[in-house]
């Protein structure tokens, strides 16, 4: 079995995934959220005798980096081991693309160039003649539709029989020609392209440590004078001249005005009067079908796992185990399992598909370009609302999707404002405190009201990152804003199957099995601390009454805070935590609707107030362990980590002090 | 005249940019280049940023980012 390291690079947005999901047939579930294609993308894919590890490099506008995500692909494609690189190209505007093409040429001289999205390029009547751009390129060209699935055994093919071409004879300036003649033979030993590695010297000392055993002291000198007059705009002018020369033999517009009905969308989406609002209908819809529809799978499988735990408890008794261990297994753990899963399940499996279609859509970006004067005006980029995007599902995600925010300081400022998103994991209890204390829980529109009341709860969690990211960019973030250029993808039509499929693996059971994960231990140690007592007292109303001070006077109480703490682990078992920890004060009830949950919350002195500070909290406060575990990794730093930590939190108690003032004086 | 100027539906041409090494780099990868022809196609709700069309693809700049990009109409 012959085996071969391929590394698949191309421009955001030109279907590189797709391509990557078609040739390694998909088996690939590990997150595929914008900004995490990074950090071993990689599948296997087995053609006749020939084993392939394809690589799926983020996508990249150029082989020099701007952003982190950018800096993972042309750091792969600069200096790893690899034995061919598959460039895709689109279609739709291949110009630019080819300007990625040559810098890999220049590199590798195996590379095998996919041009994709063929199918979108005939819809605009474009034609390619690819015979032509294969004849100018010395390369082998495949054109491809991997959606449809078109042309990708043909791409494997040529990938797996290619043979050594010679790299692409690209003529730079006199000077910089002078100079690669000059220092070739200091170069020729490596497995690199002398003439790449001459340029990567014009730029700067990076490639010594790299290759330590370059002759440093007389490259040295010989680079010291044309340094002197390198100019980037003469690489990247002949890359781009060279583009457009191949591109004008290649390509031929037959409809000039192919793209007018995708932008009768835009003006609407993007409008001065309607932009904004459609995009709070939208929020304010998924929202909608997310409670409305998630209702009944959640009391269905409420009741469902209350029927097993009878059965549970029965066989227990049967077999006569100690009461200790029916508690244990079945009080504690069983139960808080089982409760995330009915909260969670439904709204997640609703909330994701639903989320994963915009992004298919395209519409994403478009929210991004409406929302960047105020980040602007709050001295932070349009990306963010992105990354604010992704929050809205889970919060480390968000952290991660910073990424592709090029600016270390403005980058920042997304990381630390993202949890003032409310992720998947805490809608369930909000709209729980919702439906219980602000409209009647039988109400027939309650789910209409629920999804507005959650609406401008984001909405104010909005208002609160704007507001924060200005505060820091004052005090301890210092700066101006940066550049900002962002690429509004065509729409495009999303493949229903495989938003289902990708969000449901990806997302839904990735998030839930997280969950789930800390429920258990955590419904453990909850039951041991409310039936463990010293002196009378159980070890959880010590704790409990040890936080009631501070709780009270955060128009809460100590059990709620204690819930608070013990669900860092996962937002997702706050809730169940506190209704554990009330029953275990108080008489042993099942609590599978609103109703009765709403009963013992009264009995437990809950009131109004004590309601909008749960939501208020629930909104600001620590973000969970794996998101602050996130940021260590992404800042590289505890300092930040912990600001992530105290910031949010400092906002709740806050906002709970302020609130409880304004019902002490009305 | 800059780039910031143009109408939404008018073409012009490159002349040059006047940004930071960094940004115009970026700024060229994406096709923003002398002699490039770019389409102002569309103004965001709050007039900036604003989306222009370069060789087929649609790329949003920054009102204050786009003044920096000196044009000319093609005659």
């Amino acid at each position: 079995m012959k085996h071969k390291k391929v590394a698949l690079i191309g421009n955001p947005n030109v279907g590189k995934s797709t391509v990557f999901n078609a040739l390694t047939g998909l088996h690939q579930h590990t997150g595929n959220w914008p900004g995490k294609t990074v950090e071993n993308a990689y599948g296997e894919c087995q053609f006749e005798d020939t084993l392939m590890t394809i690589y799926d490099l983020p996508g990249t506008y150029s082989l020099v980096s701007h952003s982190l995500e950018e800096q993972v692909a042309s750091d792969f494609i600069c200096f790893e081991q690899y034995d061919v690189a598959i460039v895709v190209c689109d279609a739709v505007c291949l110009e630019r693309s080819l300007n990625l093409v040559f810098q890999t040429m220049e590199i590798i001289p195996n590379v095998v160039v996919c041009v994709n999205l063929m199918d979108e390029a005939r819809k605009k009547k474009i034609h390619l003649d690819l015979k032509k751009l294969e004849e100018l390129l010395g390369v082998k060209v495949v054109g491809t539709s991997a959606r449809s699935g078109e042309g990708l055994e043909k791409l494997i093919h040529q990938v797996i029989s290619i043979e050594k071409h010679s790299f692409y004879p690209l003529i730079y300036p006199k000077y910089i020609e002078d100079f690669i003649t000059l220092v070739t033979p200091f170069l020729e030993e490596f497995h690199y392209n002398p003439r790449f590695l001459a340029l990567q010297l014009l730029r700067s000392d990076g490639i010594f440590s790299y290759l330590p055993d370059l002759k440093r002291d007389e490259i040295l000198s010989l680079v010291k004078l044309p340094r002197r007059i390198f100019r980037e705009d003469d690489v990247v002018g002949t890359l781009l001249e060279e583009s457009r020369k191949v591109s004008k033999k290649v390509v031929d517009f037959q409809d000039k005005n192919h793209d007018q009905s995708m932008r009768k969308w835009d003006k609407i989406l993007t409008n001065k009067i309607t932009g904004i609002p459609i995009m709070i209908v939208m929020l304010f819809g998924i929202l909608w079908l997310t409670i409305r529809f998630s209702n009944i799978p959640s009391s269905m499988l409420f009741d469902f796992f209350a029927f097993l735990e009878t059965k549970l408890t029965w066989l227990f008794q049967k077999c006569s185990f100690p009461w200790w261990i029916n508690g244990i297994l079945i009080e504690g753990v069983y139960r808080t399992l089982t409760w995330v899963i009915s909260v969670m399940l439904p709204p997640m499996a609703i909330f994701f598909p639903l989320f994963t279609l915009l992004e298919d859509l395209g519409v994403l970006p478009r929210i991004a370009f409406n929302l960047d004067r105020p980040f602007e005006k709050c001295l932070a980029c349009g990306k963010q609302s992105l990354t604010m995007c992704m929050g809205l599902g889970c919060n480390a995600v968000g952290v991660m999707g910073a990424r592709i925010i090029d600016s270390k300081r403005e980058r920042l400022l997304a990381i630390l404002t993202n949890s003032f998103m409310p992720c998947n994991g805490r809608f369930p209890a909000m709209i729980s405190m919702i439906s219980m204390f602000f409209i009647g829980v039988s109400s027939r529109y309650s789910s209409f009201i629920s999804s507005f009341f959650l609406t401008s709860i984001i909405l104010l969690g909005i208002m609160m990152t704007f507001l924060v990211s200005y505060l820091l960019s004052k005090t301890l973030l210092k700066g101006m804003p940066s550049s900002f250029t962002l690429e509004l993808p065509p729409y495009r039509r999303p493949q229903i199957g495989k938003v289902i499929v990708r969000s449901i693996f990806d997302r839904t059971l990735f998030v839930l099995g997280r969950a789930v994960s800390v429920a258990a231990p955590a419904g453990f140690l909850i039951w041991i601390v409310a039936n463990v007592s010293f002196g009378g007292t159980t070890i959880l109303s010590m704790m409990s009454n040890f936080l009631e001070p501070l709780g009270v006077f955060l128009g809460l109480d100590g059990m709620i805070l204690l819930a608070f703490f013990l669900g860092f682990p996962a937002n997702e078992i706050v809730l169940p935590i506190l209704m554990l920890g009330y029953l275990s004060l108080g008489s042993m009830v099942e609590v599978n609707d609103l109703v009765v949950m709403k009963g013992i919350l009264v009995d437990q002195g809950w009131t109004i107030l004590t309601a909008i500070n749960f939501i208020l909290l629930c909104l600001f406060h620590f973000p969970c362990s794996t998101t602050i575990l996130t940021i260590k990794k992404e800042t590289n730093s505890w300092k930040w980590a912990g600001l992530a930590f105290l910031l949010p939190t400092f906002i709740g108690f806050a906002l709970c002090i302020l609130v409880r003032c304004l019902f002490l004086l009305f | 005249m800059t780039l910031a100027d143009t109408q939404v539906g008018e073409i012009s041409k490159i002349l040059s940019i006047h940004h930071e090494t960094e940004i115009k780099r970026r700024l060229y990868d994406l096709g923003f280049f002398p002699g490039s022809f770019i389409e102002c196609v569309l103004i965001s709700p709050f007039k900036s940023p604003i989306l222009y069309k370069v060789n087929g693809a649609l790329i949003a700049l920054r009102a204050s980012d786009a003044k920096k990009i000196e044009v000319a109409y093609e005659a």
